[in-house]
């Protein structure tokens, strides 16, 4: 009940209350970092994107107009910038380091449900790696419908808002990169009958 | 998000468990996240103002290539006007042509396939037009109220040499004729409102001022249309064929209206023939109406078939006359036995009356047996229907308690239920429930995550909590939450199923 909603704050930001800024960007920083981290797979150009993200938002704060929901503002923004970040890279990322930090924050949930199993936790270690080499290789298309959808769990209407697509295509989106991860896997000899 | 023993095997659900587990953010101190967001407040405050294009182009909608699955779709739309347009042109030949629209034609030129060859018709009917109007009195235009269709199609056929074999050839053609010319009559009042220079106009004005010699010049002419429309492609073929083409097209239906009359009566005979035998063939049979009712397949596959009579045989074992019951509880081996020839089967089946309805896998020739008729009410094709496919009509005296695995087979009666809950069902169960989830972590600056165990009975059995909730020690209220979900049965030992809980 304390909490003021997300569109509160903006209109209270637009102001120039810094402080109800401040709460937005703390109530979301996170999952836009989460965002822009799956998209580009880089931390440090993950953490600019986010703070890009929002200073975009700050100036663009008369922009909003209300019809849609802050954070589905901010995740469209966040989710150009991420793109505009990997396309003027020069060279393609391919390759998933061991100590991905993708990588570890899975095994870390891993952990934290079922326990330490040194041999179940290394075996997962490798299908989370190999997921996470499945993810890097699908498209830009379906790796950041599929990281909105089935990584951040947004719902396809909140998606298609981002994405503005219809639902119908985030669904087939999420439907093809499943496929192709599913795919990927049993490649890698993960698929279903061999664990 | 851990991959259960019972879905491991489960790729998809893996995939599903992973991708949640991957929402992690990636591990950082509290006091680092407060210290990024002052920076990014002072970082929002202290930057330069982006010029508006830039802002623009960050809240535009993300400029994402389409898939090559999803292109396809989306080229749908653009399909779409083609296709319409096709439609409407397409419309337009069919139609009487009385609501034919100004720009039929340049529609019609825009479109490929089909219009491009109607385009490239035009220079054939107007010289076609031309040359009828200038030969005006020698020849004969006229076009019949009934046979509208005959001016386009008819005309190059007046040209040719009158047929003098036209009698026999017009007895042989209604059938057809309604189907050849009514687009070409569409075509032609379509074209005469649409100004057209396709030549159909000036027909149409011949047709007016034709005089009566003319008209019956083309009652002469008008079963050569018919043919003409009758070798296919009717108006497509007529239209772009040129002078010499036309003659030689009639040249041809002369020589083919003698061989058309003379098989349209071989063909007449040999049906009615056809029918005679059937009717003589039918007859003795006749008895019993069911002896009828079973015969219709074997004379429809096979007219002269002796099997005919045995089929008939078959009811005779029982006492009274056939009835429909006992026609429903054969039908998976009635159709076999006819058309395999094997009525020996089919005889053996009516002599096991009185036994104890059997399942419908009873029936299989391994039992030797076709099934026997169940003794439901004689004559009720509803309940025999119901009996045939292994319905709750099976409830008979004895056969109650078997006649419903029969329909599952091995399955033992599981045959409704599946192997796990749909994803819609899951959702939905979720869906329910996930207001008291989110009310716990109301506030939460973060998400949190819950894995939901269903048993088979659909009930929760076990929920995981992680993330923002099992820091702060909501995890009680949102597993206390999430086990009220509950979903329809199915058949697997249990069924884990991750969802993430936003504030």
């Amino acid at each position: 009940m304390g909490k003021p909603t997300d569109r509160e704050l903006v209109e209270q930001a637009r102001t120039g209350n810094a402080q109800a800024f401040g709460t937005i960007v703390e109530r979301y920083q996170k999952r836009i970092f989460r965002l822009a981290y799956h998209i580009v797979r880089s931390g440090a150009e993950a953490e600019d994107v986010t703070q890009e993200t929002f200073v975009r938002a700050y100036q663009a704060l008369d922009r909003f107009d209300g019809r849609s929901e802050p954070f589905t503002w901010l995740y469209r923004i966040a989710v150009n910038l991420s793109l505009n970040t990997i396309r003027s890279r020069k060279t393609r990322r391919d390759a998933v380091p061991a100590d991905d930090p993708r990588v570890e924050g899975l095994l870390l949930e891993q952990r934290s449900s079922q326990g330490a199993d040194p041999a179940r936790i290394a075996q997962e270690r490798q299908i989370a790696k190999a997921l996470c080499e499945g993810i890097d290789a699908l498209s830009d298309t379906l790796r950041t419908t599929l990281v909105l959808v089935c990584i951040d769990g947004m719902g396809h209407e909140e998606a298609a808002k981002v994405l503005d697509c219809p639902e119908g295509t985030v669904a087939w989106r999420v439907h093809e990169a499943r496929r192709k991860l599913r795919e990927h896997l049993d490649k890698q000899g993960f698929g279903g009958d061999t664990q | 998000m851990s991959l259960s023993p019972e879905n491991k095997n489960d790729p998809s659900t893996k995939v599903d468990t992973l991708l949640a587990s991957l929402g992690a953010v990636p591990a950082r101190e509290d006091h680092a996240w407060e210290a990024s967001a002052e920076a990014i407040v002072k970082a929002a405050q202290s930057a330069p103002r982006a010029s508006e294009e830039t802002l623009a182009a960050l809240f535009a909608a993300p400029t994402l290539s389409p898939e090559p699955g999803e292109a396809t779709r989306t080229n749908e739309a653009p399909t779409r006007p083609t296709a319409s347009a096709g439609e409407k042109s397409m419309s337009q030949d069919s139609n009487s042509g009385s609501s034919a629209k100004p720009e039929s034609a340049p529609m019609s030129g825009l479109t490929s396939g089909p219009m491009s060859a109607a385009t490239s018709k035009r220079p054939s009917l107007k010289e076609l037009a031309a040359r009828a109007s200038q030969a005006g009195a020698a020849t004969k235009q006229s076009v019949p109220p009934g046979a509208l269709s005959a001016p386009v199609v008819g005309k190059p056929l007046s040209e040719a040499p009158p047929a003098p074999a036209e009698k026999p050839a017009r007895t042989s053609t209604p059938s057809v004729a309604p189907t050849a010319p009514s687009p070409v009559a569409a075509k032609g009042s379509d074209s005469g409102k649409s100004k057209e220079d396709s030549g159909i106009v000036d027909l149409n004005a011949i047709n007016k001022a034709a005089t009566a010699k003319q008209i019956a010049d083309a009652e002469k002419a008008k079963p050569a249309t018919h043919d003409l429309g009758d070798e296919g492609e009717g108006e497509k073929n007529a239209v772009a064929a040129s002078d010499n083409k036309v003659k030689s097209l009639a040249e041809a239906r002369e020589k083919k209206k003698g061989g058309g009359a003379t098989w349209g009566i071989v063909v007449a005979v040999v049906g009615i023939a056809a029918a005679a035998a059937i009717m003589l063939k039918g007859k003795p049979p006749a008895p019993s109406p069911t002896a009828n009712v079973g015969q219709d397949k074997p004379a429809v596959e096979a007219p002269a078939q002796p099997e005919a009579p045995k089929l008939a045989e078959a009811p005779k074992p029982t006492s009274t006359a056939l009835s429909l019951d006992s026609l429903p509880s054969e039908p998976a081996d009635a159709p076999k036995s006819a058309v395999g020839g094997d009525p020996g089967k089919l005889a053996a089946a009516p002599q096991a009356t009185g036994t104890t309805p059997e399942p419908a896998p009873a029936a299989t020739p391994a039992n030797g047996a076709a099934p026997v008729p169940t003794p439901g009410k004689v004559g009720d094709l509803n309940s025999a229907m119901a009996q045939a496919v292994g319905g709750a009509g099976d409830k008979g005296s004895d056969g109650t308690e078997e006649a419903v695995p029969a329909a599952g087979g091995k399955s033992g009666g599981n045959q409704n239920i599946p192997e796990q809950p749909s994803q819609g069902s899951v959702a939905s169960a979720i869906g329910a429930v996930m207001g008291g989830a989110k009310a716990c972590v109301a506030g939460a600056d973060d998400v949190s995550r819950a894995q939901v165990t269903f048993s088979s009975s659909g009930a929760v059995s076990n929920v995981s909590v992680t993330g923002w909730a099992a820091a702060h020690g909501k995890s009680g209220c949102v597993q206390a939450a999430l086990k009220g979900a509950k979903t329809g049965p199915f058949s697997k030992p249990s069924f884990t199923v991750g969802t993430t809980i936003r504030p």
